[in-house]
């Protein structure tokens, strides 16, 4: 079992993604929005899922912030899948991208694979960056 | 007497036939002077005969100096587009009756380059004209439009995404609750269904980005016989209740530096064409082989086949074949043209053989290790 920062700020979307990281057996912490994001990150998570376009603080800044912070690793998700908001998420420090929409089974593989081996992600992702 | 009269009146007679015809010409000329397009009509040689004054407005000249410029030095035409201009010029020079279109940038009095459509009739043989009719037009409302469509459907695909993420995730998870076997359907259908619907904004936003010459593909490692297999399962709901057999046949595949994404649809494309197509009691198969040095991937129906004089036109840009509207086929011709790009992304090329009243077959060559090299 992991603990999640859920950064979405879509409630139906966030309320989806809870509840399949539940059902793997994850504990799920919902952020509403960039800023309460930032707000909650000094907490102890064990990965950050999280949405880039949101209003007032983005997906991006949450994204730097965690780099800031440690090696906490992070799937960004996006309902935009073009190659250049990928590019940005994993620039920012993003260890995976998921683009909207996704299956449930695509988004845990990820979420394991992060959870298992954020350091060999974090080099991959950087070099696919 | 009399004859003086007759004589005068045909003397007044054919003055204000005169001014009728100068009045004609002052109308029609002042009609092409507010054309949004330049008229040119250019003689055997080339040499500009004609050329109408809206030249002024539209690119800065004067129509004066203009006449017996030749065009075939194409001053006018911005430097870097001057070959295509004058093959074009060339080709129609030599074509007595025939048309020929093409699109260039010509340099405004000012030098601004302006993107034109160059529309041309040899008229040369036609006596009323005995020219070469050259009709330019101003490319930028049209291009302005373009954008702001793209624009658009980029903004409304990326606003259909985030209903059809929580559609999508809601009903897998409910696949996984103990339901009665109606149920169990009901959401294997709702998941097929909201998968048709996001290969068909996948295909709408990709079709905008080929049209603004921004489409790309993201390349990684990865093996691809997973996918197809996962691919292959979100359509065996749609084989059971459509009356398919649908035989998939997917060999063991090397890992290979691929967008994965894209391939998905590419096959997605291919398969849902042929369960459209393909009546109750017919086949739909799924394969993928290496062979050489390619991945091999074919889909193959047995629904009514294609035309021979579709074909050509099969991967353009909203083609539907004839028979699909009346069939009632529902499809919004977008998914063979897109799927083209994405293979030719990746180096290889996409190929169908079809005989009428037999069935389709799809086959998509992708090299594994890379484009081939040129030749």
């Amino acid at each position: 079992m992991a603990r999640i920062l859920l950064v979405e700020d879509e409630p139906l979307v966030a309320h989806m993604v809870r509840r399949m990281l539940e059902r793997a057996g994850h504990q799920v912490d919902w952020a509403p929005s960039g800023k309460t994001a930032l707000e909650k990150l000094p907490g102890a998570y064990d990965l950050v899922v999280c949405d880039l376009v949101m209003p007032g603080v983005s997906g991006i800044e949450v994204i730097r912030r965690v780099r800031a912070l440690g090696n906490t690793p992070v799937l960004a998700l996006s309902a935009s899948v073009s190659a250049r908001s990928q590019q940005e998420a994993l620039e920012a420090g993003a260890q995976a991208f998921l683009g909207k929409p996704f299956e449930g089974q695509t988004l845990l593989t990820h979420v394991e694979r992060l959870l298992f081996n954020p350091r060999d992600q974090a080099e991959s992702g950087g070099q696919g960056g | 007497m009399t004859q003086v009269g007759t004589l005068l009146a045909l003397v007044l007679e054919k003055a204000r036939f005169l001014e009728l015809l100068e009045a004609e010409e002052d109308r029609l000329k002042a009609l092409l002077e507010h054309s949004q397009d330049v008229v040119y009509v250019l003689d055997r040689e080339g040499i500009v005969r004609f050329v109408s004054a809206s030249v002024r407005a539209v690119l800065g000249y004067d129509p004066e100096g203009y006449k017996r410029a030749s065009l075939q030095g194409l001053e006018f035409v911005h430097p870097e587009d001057r070959e295509l201009a004058e093959e074009l010029f060339r080709e129609l020079l030599a074509h007595p009756g025939e048309v020929r279109t093409g699109e260039f940038r010509v340099l405004h009095a000012s030098g601004i380059p302006i993107p034109v459509e160059a529309w041309g009739r040899n008229l040369l043989d036609e006596p009323r004209v005995r020219g070469v009719v050259v009709n330019l037009r101003d490319l930028r409302p049209r291009l302005e439009a373009e954008r702001l469509k793209g624009e658009f459907i980029a903004a409304v695909s990326h606003e259909l995404r985030t209903p059809l993420a929580v559609i999508m995730g809601l009903a897998e998870l409910l696949r996984e609750e103990p339901l009665s076997e109606g149920a169990q359907e009901s959401v294997e259908l709702i998941l097929e269904s909201a998968f048709r619907l996001k290969t068909m904004v996948d295909n709408l936003l990709d079709t905008s980005r080929v049209e603004a010459g921004r489409f790309e593909v993201a390349r990684r490692p990865v093996n691809l016989k997973p996918l197809l297999l996962d691919l292959a399962r979100s359509f065996q709901g749609v084989a059971r209740l459509s009356g398919v057999e649908f035989r998939v046949e997917v060999a063991e595949l090397p890992v290979m530096e691929a967008d994965p994404d894209r391939l998905v649809q590419v096959v997605g494309n291919l398969l849902s064409n042929a369960f459209k197509f393909t009546p109750p009691g017919g086949e739909v198969r799924l394969a993928a082989q290496v062979e050489g040095e390619d991945l091999v991937l074919e889909v193959a129906d047995t629904g009514p086949g294609i035309p021979k004089e579709e074909l050509p036109k099969l991967f353009q840009r909203y083609a539907r074949a004839k028979n699909a509207s009346a069939r009632g086929v529902a499809g919004t011709g977008l998914g063979l043209f897109i799927s083209k790009h994405i293979v030719e992304a990746h180096g290889g090329r996409i190929e169908v053989e079809s005989e009428e009243g037999k069935g389709s077959l799809f086959r998509v060559i992708l090299p594994l290790y890379g484009p081939h090299p040129a030749g």
